[in-house]
């Protein structure tokens, strides 16, 4: 595959571009030159990736011919145990598994949770008011989504740290979590015991939680089985945290670069519904998921072949010039976003109102009280070319 | 302009509440309500709306 005419040599599974920050060139480069461009793996079949914004919703649209089930990693494994998850799955059991959770992250179910959110925005803010310099992603990105995610699934309070280590044990490739080769195994089984004992803790008293919800659910008219909760479980807990968090850090970031951008945010705090979208379409802390080819099928005169692998980078879809004027600007007042951060199609992202509530509340508060965080060193981001996400990152707090 | 959805495919996800809040909610039931002839300064609003939906529900008639 690798003597396609007009292909380029450029190599997504480099992550040296990510790590430094400048892989949107390379996007930038392929979306003209090389739109669905094909990318040998090193211990892989390789495969294509989609970089036009078109090209990666006329996919999405088609969950027959690009299907999950395969695996939605751009490597070919499965981290998520015996059985499926509701991402991880097509319909119909991708259907039945989603409604099970779906009528509970509604924009309406979120609404009663706001003063929890707004609870655990102003601890978090309190911890820091006063400092003069901080590291913002242990100290401020990551507590937010875990605490709120944690109430959401009723997860104890105190349980939340380990919450938080397990997702980086098990999510990331990135070598600080990697101590041991079998460490994402171990993790796993750890999350899962966890979680099996709160699940029997509430199939005999239920809460207003997710976890009773799914103690209670059944699947084809019998309950759900251990398997499918478990899985259930470390999909929420994988895709609620990680991502939320990267979205704060990569969102003061983004300020930083647009300093006036900030301060039209300042005049008119009415403007952070539209500036979270647009973080989101800027930062898109989801830069890629992958799907598999059911059929032969030619996109932009490529042939892709049934059984081949299809990375849709929603990165690039968000930077693409024929749909978002001046792409690379950050536009807080964007009108007709129609950003693919939370993708889109059957699979767009469950839990986008609660994380849009968590994201929005925090950047309320921290203006309210006339704080703002500005980096002051090097950013660190994690080692991997499918999320947009920070490690460590040095902020100087102003108080206005 | 009209609204039509397709309530075989609508799985009450809201996505259409976010981008038109004052032509669609969910109610408390979990089912969709919404104003089938919104007024034409919602438009752009229910495009996006017809956009975003993951299920393809939604189709804008014009009258
Ligand atoms: C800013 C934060 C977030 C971003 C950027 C984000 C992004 C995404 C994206 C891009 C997808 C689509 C994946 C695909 O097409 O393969 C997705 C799916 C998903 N997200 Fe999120 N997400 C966020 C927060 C959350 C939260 C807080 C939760 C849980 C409460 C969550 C739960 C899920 C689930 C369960 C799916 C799979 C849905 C399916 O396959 O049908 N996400 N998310
Ligand atoms: S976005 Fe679509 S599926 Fe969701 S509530 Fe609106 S119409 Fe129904």
């Amino acid at each position: 595959m690798t003597d396609i005419a007009g292909a380029s040599s450029v190599d997504l599974m480099d992550l040296g571009p990510f790590i430094a920050g400048t892989e949107n060139e390379l996007f930038a480069q392929l979306r003209e030159s090389d739109p669905v461009h094909w990318n040998d793996e090193p211990a892989g079949p390789g495969f294509w990736s989609l970089t036009r914004y078109q090209d990666v919703l006329d996919a999405i649209n088609d969950p027959v011919t690009f299907i999950n089930g395969d695996g939605t990693q751009i490597l070919s494994r499965k981290v998520e145990g015996k059985t499926s998850t509701v991402h991880n799955t097509d319909p119909p059991r991708h259907t039945a598994l989603r409604r099970l959770v779906t009528p509970h992250l509604r924009a309406v179910e979120i609404r009663q949770w706001q003063t929890m959110i707004d609870a655990a925005v102003e601890e978090i803010l309190d911890s820091v008011e006063g400092s003069d310099e901080v590291e913002l992603v242990n100290t401020v990105s990551a507590l937010l989504p875990i605490r709120v995610l944690g109430q959401v699934l009723g997860v104890p309070r105190e349980d939340c740290p380990k919450l938080l280590d397990w997702t980086n044990r098990v999510v990331s490739d990135d070598p600080e979590f990697m101590t041991r080769p079998d460490e994402k195994e171990r993790a796993r089984g750890e999350l899962f015991d966890f979680f099996r004992v709160l699940t029997e803790q509430r199939r005999v008293e239920p809460r207003n939680d997710i976890i009773s919800k799914l103690a209670h659910a059944t699947l084809d008219g019998e309950p759900l089985g251990w398997d499918d909760l478990a899985a259930y479980y470390f999909v929420l807990v994988g895709a609620g945290n990680e991502t939320t968090r990267n979205l704060i850090t990569g969102t003061i970031l983004a300020f930083e670069e647009f300093p006036d951008e900030l301060e039209k945010l300042r005049a008119d705090h009415s403007l952070i519904r539209p500036a979270i979208e647009e973080m989101l379409r800027y930062v898109t802390p989801i830069r890629a998921m992958r799907r598999t080819a059911t059929a032969d099928v030619e996109i932009q005169g490529r042939s892709i072949s049934k059984g081949d692998k299809v990375v849709l980078w929603f990165q690039s879809a968000n930077r693409d010039p024929r749909v978002f004027s001046d792409p690379d600007v950050v536009r807080i007042d964007r009108a007709l976003n129609d950003h693919v951060g939370f993708g889109w199609g059957i699979h767009a992202c469950m839990g986008s109102h609660l994380a849009r509530a968590e994201v929005t509340t925090f950047f309320e508060k921290i203006l309210e009280r006339g704080m703002w965080c500005h980096p002051s060193g090097p950013v660190e981001r994690l080692h991997t070319n499918q999320f947009n996400a920070f490690k460590r990152l040095p902020v100087r707090v102003e108080h206005r | 302009m009209k609204i039509v959805v397709d309530w075989d495919l609508c799985e009450g996800h809201g996505q259409c509440e976010f981008a038109a809040p004052d032509v669609f909610q969910i109610g408390d039931d979990g089912n969709l309500q919404f104003n089938e002839t919104p007024d034409e300064s919602e438009r752009s609003n229910v495009e996006q709306a017809v956009r975003r939906c993951p299920t393809r529900a939604l189709t804008l008639l014009e009258d």
